[in-house]
């Protein structure tokens, strides 16, 4: 543990609630976890409430539920972006879409569902929309909800650049390095009046990703926690590792970027019958080999709060 | 191990071992019993206490899911549910808080610790083969990576069998036998409850409807019943035109007091519990609470309002487990 832990952490504990000014990102990370069904880590996905707009990126598993649990309607959302095609990041599509349109106060969105990501988001919100017909249909038969409101504009894009751009908020997509058989993945840059937000999307380490988050105020990163041991005793894990970032490696990218903190987020951490999964105290000192910034583990429902100065809080699950 | 305990004891005492085996037997999967466990108590509110609707049955061989709402797959995780054998979904209707899950529990299927090999089999009303179609292609990318990067020898799992079903519909598999049987719910729709036997033993899911006398057909007898329940004080219906119209499609709690006077099941358990204050969704234990006040003045038998993940034993006595 570095002083530089030891301060956030100090800051997790204090922190009870804090003033957003206008001109400041806040952060939630709603699921920080991966494909595995786990009830403390839901899927990924990350909320960033900037400049007057709530943004989703990647809707992962139980991500309405953990918006329920933080007082953001599904239909406030005026945004979402995916970075990739893995099913984690979107198996929580259909519930944000479609309960986000339902009379209660968490839904009633009375305009079309509107989606930013790689080539093929378009036919997949087109099948989505084929699968759950019957759903609409009667819904806007029986409960007379407005068809607008069950509409999906998906808005591709087919190379890296800028994506997004109203009032001062810029979303920009740039290529990671998921694997070769893994594209189109992307991560995301957010800027906002000199201050930056980067999610790293999943990808191994990758040169444009550290050229892309020069100057980040906060970067969101994905890592795979695995001992030697337990990447040596099974060829599927060998490959799960490969498409990741390693500690040690993320260590790299942040002593590159120097951001005003780094937080991991989609943690991979497998296990066998044999060996453990990795701890979280093993994540920090393999990171700590090579970077000794402001660094945090990222945990459900956590907000980060990007102003002048960044302030940590934790969630309660 | 245990025969090590039980030789003991058999030295002891024989009287203890004949007690202590048939306890064993009775809480032992693979036994002449039903396990039922709720999954999801909830309905498409989102409430952290009640996930959307979902019902496990375990008997004999067969793993069999029932509906596949809101993290559906976190809770057949947490109830302990053989995850390599989660690959048989009835769905009553198509309603979204009772689909919304299946892309988890089909995609995470393929994965750790399921290992899915054989295609995902879904049964429900007409339109199933349309929702597995679309969502097959709508996650075609991720099918076809997952399939790239763990081996073609598994590709099947990545796969949808459907199966549209009937009244009367059954499925039988290892002794276990499953009858969709028709009810009604929203308009249009069709929308099913189901009934479960293994062994002499029934279950019947009443599904989404109003009320409905084939729930009580089938329910005649059954050793547990899992009905559906949507209340709303006098209030909230004559002044909210929104809450009128979602509780008009589901069953009021003396409705549902009426078919378990006339089906009698040896205990009724409440499962996708709608409440509503004049204000909106009710989301309260009192709110609950009052529900149950209504439903009792019109039933005196046993009855259980569900919770997530609350469990039973179907065999000689229906036994709540938890």
């Amino acid at each position: 543990m570095t002083r530089h832990l030891s301060v956030f952490v100090a800051a997790l504990l204090l922190a009870a609630s804090f003033p957003v000014a206008a001109q400041d990102f806040k952060v939630t990370l709603l699921g920080t976890g991966a494909p595995k069904p786990t009830f403390d880590r839901f899927g990924p996905a990350t909320l960033i409430q900037v400049g007057g707009q709530v943004l989703l990126f990647d809707v992962g598993r139980g991500a309405a539920m953990r918006l329920y649990q933080i007082n953001v309607p599904l239909s406030a959302l005026d945004a979402v972006f995916l970075t990739h095609f893995h099913h984690d990041h979107l198996i929580g599509l259909p519930d944000i879409w479609m309960t986000g349109w339902l009379p209660p106060p968490f839904g009633q969105r009375s305009t079309p569902f509107e989606i930013w990501g790689p080539t093929g988001t378009a036919a997949m919100m087109k099948n989505l929309e084929a699968a759950f017909s019957i759903n609409s249909s009667i819904r806007i038969a029986d409960e007379l909800l407005p068809p607008a409101g069950i509409a999906v504009v998906a808005h591709e894009f087919e190379k890296e650049g800028v994506v997004y751009e109203k009032n001062g908020v810029k979303v920009t997509a740039f290529n990671v390095d998921h694997g070769d058989l893994i594209k189109p993945a992307y991560g995301y840059r957010i800027d906002y009046d000199d201050r930056t937000v980067v999610i790293s999307g999943d990808t191994q380490y990758d040169e444009n990703l550290v050229a892309a988050a020069h100057g980040a105020d906060l970067i969101l990163h994905e890592v795979v926690l695995a001992s030697e041991e337990l990447i040596a005793s099974s060829l599927h894990l060998k490959r799960v590792v490969a498409h990741h970032t390693t500690p040690e490696q993320a260590g790299i990218v942040f002593s590159r970027i120097k951001p005003k903190l780094a937080v991991f987020t989609h943690l991979t951490a497998p296990n066998s019958r044999t060996v453990a999964a990795t701890t979280e105290t093993d994540l920090i000192s393999r990171t700590r080999s090579n970077y000794d910034g402001p660094l945090i583990i990222g945990e459900d429902l956590m907000s980060i709060l990007v102003g002048d100065t960044i302030t940590v809080v934790r969630g309660s699950r | 191990m245990r025969l090590t305990i039980l030789g003991l004891a058999l030295l002891a005492t024989g009287f203890a071992v004949i007690h202590q085996s048939k306890a064993e037997e009775a809480s032992a999967p693979g036994s002449d019993s039903i396990k039922v466990t709720l999954l999801g108590t909830g309905t498409p509110q989102l409430n952290p206490r009640r996930m959307s609707y979902s019902t496990l049955i375990e008997a004999g061989d067969e793993v069999l899911l029932f509906d596949a709402g809101r993290a559906a797959m976190l809770q057949a995780k947490k109830a302990g549910a053989n995850m390599k054998k989660l690959n048989k979904l009835f769905l009553t209707h198509l309603h979204s808080d009772h689909v919304v899950g299946i892309p988890d529990v089909w995609l995470t299927g393929f994965l750790a610790p399921s290992f899915r090999a054989t295609p995902m089999k879904v049964w429900g009303p007409k339109g199933v083969d349309n929702l597995t179609a679309g969502l097959r292609q709508a996650y075609d990318v991720d099918v076809k990576l997952r399939i790239a990067q763990y081996g073609g020898k598994r590709a099947a799992g990545m796969e949808f069998a459907s199966t549209t079903v009937h009244d009367g519909y059954t499925y039988e598999s290892n002794g276990v036998r499953v009858t969709a049987f028709e009810v009604q719910h929203a308009g249009p729709e069709t929308s099913y409850g189901y009934k479960i036997e293994y062994k002499g033993r029934s279950v019947v899911l009443s599904g989404d409807t109003i009320y409905n006398e084939n729930v009580i057909k089938y329910a005649k007898g059954a050793d547990l019943l899992v009905h559906q329940v949507g209340y709303a004080p006098r209030e909230a219906i004559e002044q909210n035109k929104v809450v009128a119209r979602i509780i008009l499609m589901h069953t009021q709690p003396g409705q549902v007091g009426e078919i378990l006077t006339a089906a009698r099941p040896k205990l009724a358990v409440l499962s996708h519990i709608v409440v509503f204050s004049p204000k909106g969704p009710d989301l309260s234990a009192e709110g609950e609470e009052k529900m149950m006040d209504v439903l009792r003045q019109h039933y005196s038998g046993p009855v259980t309002l569900g919770q997530d993940l609350m469990a039973f034993e179907v065999g000689e006595q229906v036994v709540q487990l938890n």
